[in-house]
């Protein structure tokens, strides 16, 4: 196990060796199963910085999101934020931690109830932390649909009358309005179609430089991956197999799954040859630890 | 093997759904044509008309949708002039699909070689047990590991790249001269995705299969079709070589869609060139070019008139077609 990536820099979010297994019970007289989805993981995310979490369905990357929100109890590990670790904290503490950590889901069809008004949608969290009078959360909340590009006169529609696009935008709206200072985005564009995407990988952007927000960027889109974010942590089979700045790790995997997975991509380029790296997960080295292969470049290898 | 004459051609083929006494066009003038050996991918966003055109084909689509007019020609015969029975002898025998979704197009109550073997018995090709082995041989070819045992398998105990070879499976099980491929591996992580576009390819190659495949990733379309056709709001507004289209791409919308990929230029955190607005719905384009509102280079005409078919570089073997009229000049 690492103990800290990058000793210079405090981070905003520490994750160290972050497991979580799932039990499930067959009935009543068959031993239950186990599913180990996150193994051991750890990395740190510095204040401002998008970090990538990439890796195939059932990697583990959205699990590992969820847990550092606690929306999942994660089996062992530790979550620090700003230095408190968020795993033994009260549930009042808790919840006054949640104000600063929000997520922004991968469906926007089915992350919004159906039958509240965007008003309520986006107030809901002023709500419950009883920020302000409700004259000041009503013009919070067009504040912050102005600040994700929606019409705020629009605040009194449901859902269904938005595109995939705007319910993003609205999903936002939401996740924002406590100040947060970190934001897991789970997929939030893989969903939308590709014109849509880039609207709202923009806006996230805009979002970040303005108020200062950091990211957990859990994609399989690598192409945006590469383009969003600055470092960026490949999971296999719940752990991460390598982990880098973004550009170099794109340049140069090291890790024999990394290749193949960045071989798969197809090319935009229609008269490129493939050259694609087939990965034989029977040649895995289960046991291989990340060891810094480069400066700022890990890899289990 | 490839062969100068069209397998399929599609010529002005409209369709529409039926809703509150008007038709509201779903796809409109759709042509374009498809040889042997040659993968024609479609390209466009959700609702554009793409799946539509697939349905419409092979005559799946379900009321209140319905072909208005054109032609499908296929082998020869007018698909849209047969009758039922002419049809089915077609559809799934002559003319395979494979669907987006795996595992909502395959039965959770047979066994996948029993629903292989299905569609071989239902076409009258042979018996089920001579039907049985057939559909052992298939999933070897399309790489389903210990066949013989994976043929006795439900859908639910496979993963989602193992289903949708058994879709491919199923498509190939009466040797298809075509197969539609809608999306095939839309549901699929990127390093199954490249399994199965192998295999596709794979099998186009040695069975000398046409292949329409159908996707909104224009990585996949760079990577597997020989000619592109871009379609927008249930018209194709650009179409042509893939070499031709993407590296010289004319029409805005293509361009826009294709400076949407993120990747060309490196420089992380630089702002996405994004098309602002959406993609109109059902019946809400306007009377002149779909793409006009969300258009950067729009002109006065462009609200009003439907831009014709112009040819960008002169008439070849396959023209490079865009319909916008910044290129009227060089018009067909």
């Amino acid at each position: 196990m690492i103990a800290a990536v990058r000793p210079h820099v405090t981070p905003l979010v520490d994750v160290r060796g972050l497991s979580k297994v799932f039990v499930r019970r067959h009935g009543l007289f068959a031993p239950p199963t186990t599913l180990t989805a996150v193994d051991g993981v750890s990395f740190e995310i510095a204040k401002g910085e998008t970090f990538g979490l990439v890796g195939e369905s059932g990697s583990g990357k959205t699990t590992t999101g969820r847990c550092l929100l606690r929306l999942v109890e994660p089996t062992q590990g530790e979550v620090f934020f700003r230095g408190e670790n968020v795993l033994e904290l009260s549930r009042t503490r808790l919840r006054e931690m949640r104000r600063n950590m929000q997520i922004v889901f991968q469906d926007p069809y089915a992350c919004l109830n159906p039958r509240m008004r965007v008003q309520q949608i986006v107030s809901e969290p002023l709500d419950i932390h009883r920020v302000g009078t409700k004259a000041e959360r009503r013009d919070r909340v067009a504040e912050l649909l102005t600040l994700v590009g929606l019409d705020p006169s629009l605040h009194a529609r449901y859902p269904h009358e938005f595109s995939g696009g705007q319910r993003q935008r609205i999903g936002l709206a939401r996740a924002i309005a406590l100040n947060p200072t970190f934001i897991v985005a789970d997929e939030p564009v893989s969903a939308l179609d590709v014109s849509v995407q880039a609207q709202i990988v923009n806006l996230l952007m805009e979002l970040q430089a303005r108020l200062g927000l950091t990211y957990l960027f859990i994609a399989h889109d690598l192409r945006l991956v590469e383009h969003a974010c600055s470092r960026v942590a490949v999971m296999y089979r719940g752990r991460i197999v390598e982990m880098g700045d973004t550009r170099a790790l794109f340049a140069s995997p090291r890790h024999p799954y990394t290749q193949a997975l960045l071989s798969a991509v197809p090319s935009m380029d229609p008269a490129a040859t493939r050259s694609r790296i087939v990965f034989d997960p029977a040649a895995l080295e289960r046991d291989a630890t990340l060891r810094e292969v480069v400066a700022g470049h890990w890899a289990a290898v | 093997m490839v062969t100068a004459e069209p397998l399929l051609r599609v010529e002005q083929l409209t369709a529409g759904f039926d809703a509150g006494g008007r038709l509201l066009p779903a796809v409109q003038d759709v042509s374009f044509a498809l040889s042997p050996g040659r993968t024609l991918g479609i390209v466009g966003e959700s609702g554009c008309g793409k799946t539509i055109t697939a349905l419409a084909i092979v005559r799946l689509l379900q009321r209140p949708g319905r072909i208005v007019s054109g032609r499908v020609l296929f082998e020869g015969r007018d698909l849209l002039s047969l009758d039922e029975d002419g049809m089915r002898s077609v559809r799934g025998a002559r003319i395979g699909f494979i669907f987006q979704e795996p595992g909502a197009a395959l039965s959770p109550v047979y066994t996948i070689g029993d629903q292989i073997a299905e569609a071989i018995v239902a076409h009258g090709q042979t018996g089920w047990s001579e039907a049985r082995r057939r559909a052992v041989d298939l999933l070897d070819a399309v790489r389903v590991p210990d066949a013989a045992l994976r043929a006795r398998d439900y859908p639910h105990q496979l993963s989602g790249g193992l289903r949708q070879r058994v879709m491919i499976a199923v498509a190939l099980a009466c040797g298809p001269a075509l197969v539609i491929a809608d999306e095939p591996t839309t549901a699929l992580d990127v390093t199954l995705q490249a399994d199965i576009l192998d295999l596709l390819r794979d099998l186009r190659d040695r069975r000398g299969l046409a292949l329409l495949l159908i996707t909104h990733d224009f990585g996949v379309v760079a990577q597997e079709a020989d000619t592109v056709a871009v379609m927008y709001a249930g018209r194709i507004v650009e179409h042509g070589r893939t070499l031709d289209v993407m590296r010289a791409p004319r029409h805005p919308y293509t361009q826009g869609l294709l400076a949407c990929i993120p990747g060309r230029e490196v420089g992380t955190g630089t702002r996405l060139h994004a098309i602002e607005g959406m993609v109109p719905s059902l019946g809400r384009a306007p009377a002149g070019c779909a793409f006009e509102p969300r258009c950067p280079v729009r002109m006065d005409r462009c609200r009003s008139e439907l831009p014709p078919s112009s040819s960008v570089n002169g008439p070849g073997d396959v023209p490079h077609a865009v319909h916008c009229h910044l290129f009227e000049a060089c018009r067909t």
